[in-house]
């Protein structure tokens, strides 16, 4: 299942950027996940240029998402309110 | 002067038989007659009397029986009036009450028009906003700059809490 663990100390994390993560980016944020979650994290990345720019991060039912897109979606359901 | 007493009787006795013949043949019958025609005419007039006053009474009766026909007729005009006037407000009332409601359908459709076209207009400049700023932000954003961000986000996760 998609998010879910690998193993008993294994967690896949989705990640998904504007920009193709560079290594150093990929290793940093792989030790921030793993030092969040207390379990080993294998980073599944992709790139989607239309997010614009920023970084959406899923682990499990969990989501951090600062992309440029999901900031001009919350703008937009702002401004129909 | 010489009284000849025979000829005294005999004269009283020719009247004697005289008068009863009289009455007789004569007085009673024509009494008879006379009490037959006055019976007659107070019969008559008896007659006559009732006449006037069974035609009095029906005078009277036939007054009555107008005032009551005239009563009736202004009874009966006077409801057709009222009956006229009820209905001719009724009329009114019903046509003001449909007027009134034709009016606040056709407020309450301007007022939904007008929201509709309001949520429109907030939506489709809401849309153009966002796609704008989309527009110029992926105009204006260089690779480095997206880079940029993506490293400050990258420390903003230290922040987070995901257990």
């Amino acid at each position: 299942m998609k998010g879910k663990a690998i193993d008993s100390e294994t967690i896949k994390a989705h990640v998904v950027t504007a920009v193709a993560l560079l290594p150093k980016e990929k290793l940093l944020l792989k030790q921030i996940l793993e030092e969040k979650s207390g379990s080993t994290i294998v980073l599944k990345t992709k790139v989607d240029a239309s997010l614009i720019a920023g970084l959406y991060v899923r682990i499990e039912d969990k989501v951090f998402d600062a992309t440029i897109k999901s900031r001009l979606e919350r703008l937009k359901e702002k401004l129909l309110t | 002067m010489n009284i000849n007493i025979i000829q005294v009787i005999f004269q009283i006795v020719n009247f004697t038989i005289l008068l009863f013949l009289l009455r007789k043949y004569l007085y009673r019958p024509i009494l008879k007659i006379l009490e037959s025609r006055s019976k007659k005419i107070h019969d008559g007039l008896e007659a006559a009397e009732k006449s006037i006053e069974e035609r009095e009474k029906l005078e009277r009766e036939k007054r009555k029986i107008l005032l009551e026909a005239e009563k009736s007729a202004a009874e009966i005009l006077e409801g057709a009036r009222l009956r006229a006037q009820k209905f001719e407000k009724t009329l009114s009332e019903k046509a003001d009450e449909e007027m009134q409601k034709k009016l606040q359908r056709a407020d309450r459709l301007v007022a939904t028009r007008q929201k509709q076209m309001e949520t429109n207009l907030q939506k489709r400049f809401s849309q153009a906003v966002v796609a704008t700023t989309e527009s110029l932000l992926k105009d204006a954003l260089d690779p480095k700059q997206q880079r940029a961000i993506l490293g400050k986000q990258i420390q903003q996760l230290k922040k987070v809490s995901f257990s």
